[in-house]
């Protein structure tokens, strides 16, 4: 029998979270970035802007979404997202990446 | 009492897969083995349209060298665990990141990523098989090097050792990406380390430069296969010319294709245009400009033709439509442009566009960035146009003959509809050869509609194979179907030299329908 089979990718993805992130963006404002580019920055502008910058993936910048989602959706993938696995991206780029996002602007 | 892994090996004991894991935790440290459903997950992955729980790795380690390689492959011999090896595991629609077979452990080198060498004067390069086109882009640009690469679609997080390990194509005139490959370091499942062509000889320095080296050339045998653990890749990249100019041409309709073709081969094959030609549909191009199924119809099922053809004209696309490219000095490329011109005017159909009329408007962008080796990810529009993370590529050969491809658009069309699916494809134009690219897009969070997939990609198979015609390459889930397409004396060889090569049949079994 064929199945959706998303069983491990659901038990990860608690509901809230997924509905967070495709909800239409927030428009509170963001607590400030740091002024310096870091890692978890440099992977965004690199790998995940090509799509979420690109009408493809949904915006993530000033989103005020909290990092959790940052740190889980991209392990797991999601829908058409591909999962990003340890070696693509370490646990330390992640929170990098998490942070930055979480406290990102809208782009003007 | 409930396994404390996700699955395991076939006919592997728990206790033995135990005692395999304390060796390869000493082989690769314990940061390097991973068994724990977290660490797990992103290989579980999949686009396909078969239960997730079929492709399940037990373990994932990761290697960062040759000898930790072979120190993997001889506690695999050891403990007669399959391996499933992968470089960047983008295959997306071709089985992503996961085993062939369930329990099978992943052999992840990515993390083995040296670009070890770039030659600009001879335009070869050697890389290792975690390196991403992306790291080569930015590697090329950093150092101004006057080079240009070939990739596919997803450049910027796959790299050119599984894209050429399982003969994928890209979009320059080097798009034939295993045409250009020149010197491959394998790790055998003896554990010996083998180099193709110049690289078994001492001193020698021509590795990159000369593919044939003495005696058979095995090269090809490695590819699409489990004969060996790619370690090493060298390949040839394109100078950089000083005038690149993409074009489109638009047909607009659908019964047009036959006379593309027809049109198109000879300036392809007299290298006129010498890259690697496309000739994408509506649906595909709508896509990659960010239209939306459900932009037009939410209704389940096919899209109807009035739809595709509403679409085609708000979006300005054409039933087909041609991306094509020339390079080289300005004097080439303005007898060469004449030449197009006169061959589309002579037509009488086909309008051309430049890349001044396109601007930057997509799908035109994303084109030529693809055949100017820039990296980007729009392609991945084609993913929403369904939504809901299914895709399987179907990709039948053809001759490049009008009347052949037309033939195929109008067998996938009817058998896709019949499902309640579209017709996404495009032809990639090889030499003389059209790869005919058709995504079978789905919803996978519908399993109704999975199981229409899965039996649609089972009958475009069979329907084709009547007709004679296979795929160069498909995803995990169907590649012993595959296999007997080609017949059963090619089975039998493959057979035979797996278990000359690999007696435990430790190395990717099922890969391509190979096992001892």
């Amino acid at each position: 029998m064929v199945s959706n089979g998303n069983r491990i990718s659901t038990r990860a993805l608690p509901g809230v979270l997924l509905a967070a992130l495709l909800a239409v963006p927030a428009m509170s404002a963001s607590a400030e970035g740091t002024a310096e580019i870091s890692r978890g920055q440099q992977y965004y502008e690199k790998i995940c802007a090509k799509c979420h910058e690109a009408g493809i993936g949904p915006v993530l910048l000033g989103r005020g979404l909290p990092e959790v989602i940052f740190t889980t959706i991209p392990r797991s993938g999601l829908r058409a997202m591909p999962a990003f696995r340890v070696s693509d991206i370490d646990d330390a780029t992640l929170q990098s990446l998490a942070k930055y996002l979480a406290n990102s602007k809208p782009k003007p | 009492m409930a396994s404390k892994y996700l699955a395991l090996p076939k006919g592997v004991s728990e206790a033995r897969f135990d005692a395999a894991i304390k060796k390869f935790t000493a082989a690769l440290g314990k940061d390097n083995v991973l068994t724990s459903g977290e660490h797990l997950q992103p290989y579980t992955k999949v686009m396909m349209a078969v239960e997730t729980e079929k492709h399940i790795p037990s373990a994932i380690v990761m290697a960062t060298t040759v000898e930790q390689v072979q120190a993997v492959v001889k506690i695999c011999n050891e403990y007669k665990i399959p391996v499933w090896t992968i470089s960047t595991g983008r295959n997306f629609g071709y089985g992503s990141a996961a085993p062939v077979e369930r329990g099978q452990i992943v052999l992840d080198l990515r993390k083995m990523n040296k670009i070890i060498h770039i030659d600009p004067e001879l335009c070869t390069a050697l890389v290792e098989p975690g390196v991403t086109y992306q790291q080569l882009y930015d590697y090329i640009e950093d150092n101004k090097l006057p080079l240009m690469l070939s990739f596919s679609a997803p450049s910027a997080i796959a790299g050119p050792v599984g894209n050429t390990m399982d003969r994928g194509v890209g979009y320059t005139p080097y798009g034939e990406h295993f045409l250009m490959q020149c010197g491959m370091e394998v790790v055998l499942a003896n554990g010996d380390v083998y180099r193709t062509g110049m690289g078994g000889v001492k001193g020698d320095k021509a590795w990159q430069v000369f593919k044939w080296g003495y005696g058979p050339t095995l090269d090809g045998m490695f590819t699409q296969s489990n004969y060996g653990i790619c370690t090493k890749m060298g390949f040839w990249l394109m100078p950089k010319p000083p005038v690149f100019k993409p074009f489109e041409i638009k047909f607009d309709n659908e019964a047009d294709i036959s006379e593309i073709v027809e049109m198109l081969r000879p300036l392809r094959i007299a290298q006129i245009i010498p890259n690697a030609v496309v000739i994408a549909g509506t649906l595909w191009e709508a896509a990659t400009c960010n239209t939306r199924r459900s932009d037009y119809i939410t209704t389940p099922g096919h899209t109807p033709d009035h739809i595709v053809k509403q679409i085609q004209k708000d979006k300005h696309l054409g039933a087909w439509n041609v991306y094509a490219a020339l390079y080289g000095s300005p004097e080439q490329v303005e007898v060469n442009w004449k030449i197009v011109t006169e061959t589309i005017r002579k037509a009488g159909k086909g309008r051309i566009v430049t890349q001044e009329e396109a601007g930057d408007t997509q799908p035109f962008k994303y084109r030529a960035q693809l055949m100017s080796g820039v990296p980007n990810l729009q392609e991945f529009g084609l993913y929403n146009w369904r939504g809901g993370g299914g895709s399987m590529w179907f990709a039948p050969v053809s001759q490049a003959r009008g009347s052949e491809c037309d033939k195929q658009v109008k067998l996938a069309k009817t058998i896709l509809n019949k499902h309640g699916l579209d017709y996404v494809g495009e032809f990639i134009v090889g030499w003389r050869d059209m790869h005919h690219v058709i995504d079978v897009l789905f919803d996978r969070s519908s399993e109704e509609e999975t199981k229409r997939a899965n039996a649609c990609f089972a009958e475009l198979l069979d329907e084709f194979e009547k007709e004679g015609y296979a795929v160069y390459r498909v995803n995990t889930a169907f590649q012993e179907r595959v296999a007997n397409s080609y017949g059963p004396v090619k089975r039998k060889l493959e057979k035979t030299i797996k278990r000359a090569l690999d007696p435990n049949g430790i190395l990717a079994p099922g890969k391509s329908g190979i096992r001892i």
